[in-house]
């Protein structure tokens, strides 16, 4: 018997054994198993099926949540990224802005009369970048004209350029007050002199040569607005529409330009009030005490010489224009207006001149000669004087006599109270008579000016001439 | 529905219950009981019966399945099997055989060293009774390739059951 044959009996046997396990066995154990299976599979399903499940949901439920807090973090810091960048855009906006605001030229509104208002003021970069305004327009009427006529008060606008010019002229007399310039400061000496059969002792002091000028006074209004001082400006500035109040229509240009328009730079500032001029003492003490404080007055070696400026006592005033009471009638001496040409040695109303003047011929003598008030009226239209026009006293001081009455305290013996303000002098309106050094004429109200009335400053000596 | 499925899949396995319990009885040798090789195909071949594409194919169907229970049995440890006293009366009576069940029970032990692909194309073409081609699907293969299995497997057996051939797994 060969190895196949042997194999394929082998296999034919098995093919012949008979099954082991039937198929109703079979089908026994394999229902009874499904039964097994079917009873434990439902919860062991579930169970898996939850436990698995809830893993995997937790699992993913955690990946999605912690990556929407990554993600909606990273925005959230983007975003506070981008806000953050965006405030500081908007805040380097706002700053642009606002600094823009502030250079920015105010618009003016314009009122039914053809007036500026509404201003706000008044800061140096806001007239930097102001509308540029007519220069003749920049002093409307006052606020007691604005009153009467019922209108609002208007603030001039400086420009870039005439905020400069003021600084300049302001330094300029800051400078000539600290250096004691001779040109425009007298020195007048202490020492006891008869007034109206009194023994006067008065303290040396320096005495502004001229009156305060139309220019210095708009120096120092200017520099109020430029400083924002609003309601000092309003209380200092001059009241122009007396010129209207007093004479009518007809000096409506003074009205207009007077103390607006550069020609008249050099006249002496009119139509100001006692408070007025006492500020204007006070702004030029301080300004100038502040210029001295910076250094340079120190380190040029300048005598200090400061003392509180202020208008001058009539004692003052009456030893310098009668120097020292050596003349009774007019502050040049003597007791004519006319010298022997016959021109006038001081600027009063010719009106009340009793004498002739059709020989006056002294119209071209220069600047630093006596000309007369009638050429002036004839030919230039000047009814006031420039501050030094006419021949200055002994002590180098110009129109005492005339021109404009000049602010002084009237006081007693020993008594410096500055209660009682007097004008004294006489100015272009007084007659003759009245340009005496001892004529004075009482001011009722420290608030209100007149056109016949200006000031210059004086300032007790304190050091060694 | 679950009634007409168990109905449905006994009355496709009644047929060919013969051959299948041929083919697990020569397949498990060593391995497993094949009793519990049989209940363990047929539970899973039923839970999966929904994926069975054509009836035809349900022995094949089968085959493979127990196949691969057998494969994750071997990696479990043989003494399981022996915890039962049932096993082990079992096995105790496979030694009492007689001449015809010593013969068919050196022929198991002969195809046991067989290679997986051997041993099962020879057990399912000489014990199970499927043709070549039959085999050739069952196995994902050639006809070729079938019919050279059949004829090594045959040589490796015949040297077996002979003992020309010394088993692998066995002292001499």
């Amino acid at each position: 018997m060969n190895k196949d044959t042997k194999l394929n009996e082998l296999f034919g046997q098995v093919r012949n054994q008979p099954v082991e396990a039937s198929f109703e066995e079979t089908k026994k154990t394999f229902l009874d198993g499904l039964n097994a299976q079917n009873l434990n599979a439902k919860p062991k399903k579930v169970h898996f099926l939850s436990i698995k499940t809830g893993l995997i949901m937790i699992g993913i439920i955690g990946i999605v949540v912690t990556s929407l807090l990554m993600t909606t973090n990273t925005e959230r810091i983007e975003n506070k990224e981008i806000i953050k960048s965006r405030e500081a855009e908007n805040t380097m906006m706002l700053l642009k802005e606002e600094s823009i605001e502030t250079v920015k030229p105010k618009q003016a509104k314009i009122n039914e009369f053809g007036e500026f208002e509404g201003l706000p003021l008044l800061t140096l970069e806001e007239y930097t970048a102001s509308e540029l305004a007519p220069y003749k327009k920049k002093f409307a009427p006052k606020v007691q004209g604005a009153k009467k006529s019922n209108r609002a008060y208007v603030f001039p606008k400086l420009t870039k350029e005439e905020i400069e010019d003021n600084h300049k002229q302001k330094k300029k007399m800051m400078k000539a007050l600290i250096k004691y310039d001779k040109s425009v400061y007298s020195y007048v000496p202490s020492g006891s002199f008869s007034y109206q059969g009194q023994s006067v002792s008065v303290q040396a002091f320096i005495m502004q040569s001229r009156e305060v000028s139309n220019l210095e006074y708009r120096t120092f209004l200017f520099d109020l607005l430029i400083q924002g001082r609003k309601d000092d400006f309003m209380k200092a500035a001059p009241d122009q529409e007396k010129w209207t109040e007093l004479f009518g229509e007809t000096m409506h240009h003074w009205q207009e330009n007077y103390f607006a328009d550069h020609d008249y730079n050099n006249r002496p500032v009119v139509n100001v009030s006692v408070e007025g001029a006492e500020m204007y003492c006070f702004w030029l003490s301080k300004e100038s005490f502040n210029f001295v404080t910076k250094g340079e007055a120190k380190k040029k070696n300048l005598p200090y010489l400061l003392n509180d400026l202020r208008l001058p006592f009539k004692s003052e005033w009456i030893k310098a224009a009668s120097i020292e009471g050596k003349y009774s009638d007019f502050a040049w001496g003597g007791g004519k207006s006319v010298n022997e040409q016959g021109c006038f040695l001081g600027n009063f109303n010719l009106a009340t001149y009793s004498g002739n003047i059709d020989n006056c011929d002294c119209k071209n003598r220069g600047t630093k000669s006596a000309k007369t008030t009638a050429a002036y009226i004839a030919g230039d239209d000047m009814l006031v004087a420039d501050v030094s026009s006419y021949n200055p006293n002994e002590y180098g001081i110009y129109n005492l006599s005339g021109n404009v009455a000049e602010l002084v305290y009237n006081h007693t013996k020993g008594d410096l109270s500055k209660e009682n303000p007097q004008a004294v002098g006489g100015g272009w309106m007084s007659s003759e008579s009245e340009i005496n050094v001892n004529s004075a004429v009482n001011i009722k109200s420290k608030s209100v000016g007149h056109p016949n009335v200006g000031f210059r400053v004086v300032m007790t000596y304190m050091g060694n001439q | 529905m679950k009634v007409s499925k168990q109905e449905e899949f006994l009355a496709l396995y009644e047929p060919i219950h013969d051959r299948f319990e041929r083919f697990c009885r020569a397949r498990v040798y060593g391995d497993m009981d094949f009793r519990d090789l049989i209940n363990e195909t047929l539970l899973v071949a039923f839970d999966k019966f929904e994926t069975l594409r054509s009836k035809e194919a349900f022995l094949s169907f089968l085959f493979s399945i127990s196949v691969r229970i057998l494969s994750n049995n071997k990696l479990k440890k043989k003494e399981r099997l022996l915890n039962s006293d049932d096993q082990i009366e079992r096995i105790g009576d496979v030694n009492s055989a007689s001449d015809v069940k010593t013969d068919i029970h050196f022929l198991y032990e002969a195809l046991s060293e067989l290679n997986s692909e051997q041993r099962e194309c020879i057990i399912l073409f000489e014990i199970s009774g499927f043709s070549i081609k039959e085999i050739a699907q069952i196995q994902d293969s050639t006809e070729s390739s079938i019919k050279q299995r059949l004829r090594r497997g045959r040589i490796r057996l015949s040297e077996l059951m002979n003992y020309e051939a010394v088993p692998k797994n066995r002292d001499l």
